[in-house]
């Protein structure tokens, strides 16, 4: 049994005129990296609300399918329970600040789930070290640059020390240094913590490399799955359902169209480097 | 526009945080039951003294106490103008001002700045986390108390982020100032709908994650950071009883 587990799930929220999800089926193992990809509109976000509970708990409008995580039925349990297992981080990180100190953001929840103050302030430690923000607990996270901001809400969805964190376009508005920090930061998470992230993300080049598995999505639906190094096989289709394509899969697809290439499209430089300098040997 | 303080120590801000969110609600109730003028001077002399006692910045009290500028005059004019009563003092054609028109303007004006100083004595002395633990220890329920805050937060964002919508309708080329207040209200409709759309976006956003982090949870909830009662939380709660207490015997005598 998988860690989430989607069948056939369909929704359609309240105000909208069509279903966003289509009969989506999906599977996550505990301790992986997926990366969620696809075109605007193509059901990225109600994806990643479906992952910790908030549909159909929360968000209003038709549900249909079944979501089980943990071997639990979502429709039969309470959210509190499940973002104990599993946390989400939006796109906005403004808008997701509660706390006027750094402290404050990360305890909202360790109070609001009854954890007594040792354990508290042993979890504020753990989740700040995690995120490289030692240091910063008296700060109001308004100072912060927009990295630093999306880091003390990880931090805080890290408190509740979940199984799996859901990100939904999280650098999105962030500049290209924070937007590193934070792809740094949920490496680690991934590799010395063993945490499962699941990333709603367009920029694959940045990814692509710590990335385990690519889920394309496409009007609703699970359109490819699979390894990234599968996925960036078939350019041209992921161009038709707009995905953006790293430099070095261009570069190479553009060669194989050419015939000028015809081996398997290399997904990150040093791979791209290492056919490079085989094709110099040669 | 409505935003917490940041942390100082002083003489009020030593009182426990639920105090300080009980005396300018009871300053409030105050103004309200009195209309002697007398008492409303002391009441006003009592909220500046706890404002200075608490340290409030200047610029916090000017924010608000600015309101009463464009206030009293309206409430002035309202009671000098359209209450009848007493002794005729002042005609001139269908203007007549009466002695209790005067009088009540006069109250007014006094119980309106002693209710707007309250505001900042609220704002300007409490931080936002110290505000939370006020209500809690009010036993206002949690989620009311975190629905408040998020109010009060959002407030100053929704400033900032009119101040962004403005310079961009501006850049676009849309006046606000120096022109017809026709026009004025058509563009402040222009600036009114993205704000709208942004503040939306905003609180569901921010209700999501205080969702996620388990606002809704049934089980019980722990409190990090516990300001407990202290003697001189005590002493100054009795003096707080007390001066309700003579402000209610008042009413009944003056």
């Amino acid at each position: 049994m998988s860690y989430i587990e989607l069948k056939d799930v369909r929704f359609k929220y309240e105000f909208g005129n069509d279903e966003v999800l289509k009969g989506l089926s999906l599977s996550i193992e505990k301790g992986e990296y997926v990366v969620i990809t696809g075109k605007t509109s193509a059901g990225k976000s109600t994806l990643s609300y479906c992952l910790n509970g908030l549909i159909p708990l929360s968000v209003d409008g038709r549900f249909r399918g079944s979501i089980r995580i943990n071997d639990v039925n979502v429709k039969e349990a309470k959210i509190g329970d499940i973002a104990k297992q599993v946390g989400i981080v939006f796109q906005n990180p403004e808008s997701q600040i509660y706390g006027l100190s750094v402290e404050e953001d990360i305890v909202f929840a360790l109070e609001n789930f009854g954890f007594d103050n040792q354990t508290i302030k042993e979890r504020i430690d753990w989740a700040l070290k995690a995120v490289d923000m030692e240091g910063y607990l008296l700060r109001s996270p308004f100072d912060l640059s927009g990295g630093q901001k999306q880091r003390v809400i990880i931090a805080s969805v890290l408190a509740l020390q979940p199984d799996i964190i859901v990100l939904d376009e999280p650098t999105a508005e962030i500049d290209p240094q924070g937007k590193s920090e934070i792809l740094r930061i949920l490496r680690k998470l991934n590799q010395q913590h063993n945490i499962t992230i699941v990333l709603v993300e367009h920029d694959m080049e940045r990814i692509i490399d710590v990335a385990d598995r690519v889920i394309v999505m496409h009007e609703g639906k699970v359109e490819i799955d699979g390894t990234p190094k599968s996925v960036f096989q078939n350019v041209p289709r992921l161009k038709e359902l707009g995905v953006k394509i790293p430099p070095v899969c261009e570069l190479f697809q553009l060669l194989k169209d050419e015939g000028r290439y015809r081996g398997m499209i290399p997904v990150t430089l040093d791979e791209a480097a290492a056919i490079i300098g085989g094709v110099q040997r040669d | 526009m409505f935003q917490f303080a940041e942390y100082k120590n002083s003489v009020y801000r030593a009182m426990n945080p639920a105090l300080r969110v009980v005396i300018p609600i009871l300053m409030t109730i105050i103004g309200f039951m009195h209309t002697n003028h007398l008492i409303l001077v002391s009441l006003i002399v009592l909220v500046v003294t706890l404002l200075f006692l608490g340290k409030v910045e200047l610029k916090t009290i000017f924010r608000y106490g600015k309101m009463l500028l464009t206030l009293i005059p309206f409430i002035s004019i309202i009671w000098i103008f359209f209450h009848s009563g007493g002794d005729l003092l002042f005609e001139f054609y269908f203007i007549r001002i009466y002695e209790d028109g005067l009088n009540m303007a006069g109250i007014m004006a006094l119980r309106f700045t002693s209710v707007i100083l309250s505001i900042p004595l609220l704002l300007g002395a409490l931080t936002q986390e110290e505000f939370v633990i006020g209500l809690r220890k009010l036993k206002i329920p949690r989620t009311v108390s975190v629905i408040i805050t998020m109010v009060f937060k959002l407030l100053p964002t929704m400033e900032s982020d009119m101040a962004i919508v403005k310079q961009a309708q501006m850049s676009r080329g849309i006046e606000f100032e120096n022109i017809k207040m026709r026009e004025k209200i058509k563009n402040y409709i222009l600036l009114f709908v993205p704000l709208l759309t942004l503040t939306i976006n905003r609180m569901e956003t921010l209700s999501k994650v205080i969702e996620c982090r388990g606002i809704t949870y049934k089980g019980k909830k722990t409190f990090y950071k516990n300001i407990q009662f202290k003697l001189y939380d005590y002493i100054m709660l009795g003096v707080v009883i007390g001066v309700f207490s003579a402000s209610i015997y008042l009413r009944s005598v003056v």
